[in-house]
């Protein structure tokens, strides 16, 4: 398959978006939100017991998790994507982790699962948008673990920056500057 | 908005902004994944080849001060790969922010870009060749890179590595486990892209 250079900028610009919806719940990045959704989107979450959402509830709906939230990430990968003309239709497979807290010190909760995302897309005059989502929840493993003090206290730390706009040259790094290695 | 269809854009003037933005962006991706596959693979000069001169390296709650690029390979190198199996570093859901510019027509030199990674870490719990317990590490957070046109390519010039997640476990593999990941160390698979 050849693409032209204008399928290659929408499909550049459907990725885009893809990775705004995780960045803007993984960084408290709200502005972003809004390069996602259209409107009238309806967002199906298989299996919760609730209905489908609009995109100002889905919002609503990931803001009220993330109250108790110390971090998260939701890695989207393996996306494909059909374009149809002003339509088109992606999947995307999704690998989120989460850790929240308890009601007990230095014990979270830690969420690891997978989902696929299937998308119907529109473009609109502000860009691609997502017209319809179904999420299917794939696998989800939930357990208590304990995070130590000076660890949590970097994590949190760094979940109060705006990673988009900080200059990283006044970034703090004192925060639990005696740990051990950080896996990078 | 509401979902109001517009004809797709044709062919225009538009098209040389659209091509060189969409060439920077891979040039980017494709330093990410170079830093990522020369860490993994240990080939250094792969990792070098992401980093613009006098770049900077930190971690906030490991690395207090930022550090050379080239002093971040022996604190990632140095103890660690007397016991170390393979690393693994899953990059996604990168976005780019490019600098301004004067006019709507010049290129831009400069660029942010913010990007979730999740790394799996394997190594061997003793420096014992013959010890057979393995901790697996699990950590994941944000590769925030300030980067700069340098040519054809796009360098990082100032890496901030934020950290959000982090365990790890330790169990006993067998000989013949611990030889299917024997080769992993180091390969030499990724050298030269």
């Amino acid at each position: 398959m050849t693409f032209t250079l204008a399928e290659l900028a929408d499909r550049a610009e459907i990725e885009d978006a893809l990775h705004a919806y995780a960045q803007a719940q993984d960084q408290e990045a709200w502005h972003l939100f809004e390069r996602v959704f259209s409107d009238d989107a309806v967002i199906e979450l298989l299996g919760l017991p609730i209905p489908p959402l609009g995109a100002t509830e889905m919002r609503g709906f990931l803001q009220e998790f993330n109250r108790t939230r110390v971090s998260g990430q939701h890695l989207i990968t393996n996306t494909l994507i059909e374009i149809d003309g002003d339509r088109a239709r992606s999947v995307s497979e999704v690998f989120h982790l989460t850790l929240q807290t308890t009601e007990r010190a230095g014990v979270l909760k830690r969420s690891r699962g997978g989902s696929l995302y299937a998308d119907e897309w529109a473009r609109t005059e502000a860009g691609w948008r997502i017209t319809r989502r179904v999420v299917t929840q794939k696998h989800l493993d939930e357990a208590e673990v304990e995070y130590p003090t000076a660890l949590l206290t970097t994590i949190t730390a760094g979940a109060c920056i705006d990673w988009f706009t900080v200059d990283l040259h006044q970034v703090d790094l004192s925060a639990g500057s005696q740990q051990e290695g950080a896996g990078a | 908005m509401r979902t109001r269809i517009k004809s797709a854009p044709t062919p225009s003037g538009e098209d040389e902004r659209r091509l060189r933005e969409l060439a920077d962006r891979a040039a980017i991706r494709r330093t990410l994944r170079r830093y990522a596959q020369g860490v993994d693979q240990r080939q250094w000069d792969l990792y070098r080849s992401a980093f613009a001169p006098g770049a900077a390296v930190a971690i906030p709650g490991w690395i207090a001060t930022p550090v050379t690029a080239e002093h971040f390979i022996e604190l990632l190198s140095g103890e660690f790969d007397e016991i170390r199996f393979s690393g693994q570093h899953h990059l996604a859901n990168t976005l780019v922010e490019f600098g301004s510019t004067n006019a709507r027509d010049e290129a831009p030199d400069t660029a942010r870009s913010v990007t979730e990674f999740l790394a799996v870490n394997t190594e061997r719990v003793s420096d014992q060749a013959t010890a057979h317990r393995v901790r697996t590490q699990y950590s994941g957070g944000l590769q925030v890179d300030d980067l700069v046109r340098h040519g054809d390519a796009w360098l990082i010039r100032h890496r901030v590595l934020v950290r959000k997640n982090d365990e790890q476990h330790i169990d006993v593999r067998t000989p013949e486990q611990i030889a299917l990941i024997a080769g992993a160390a180091r390969n030499p698979a990724s050298a030269g892209l």
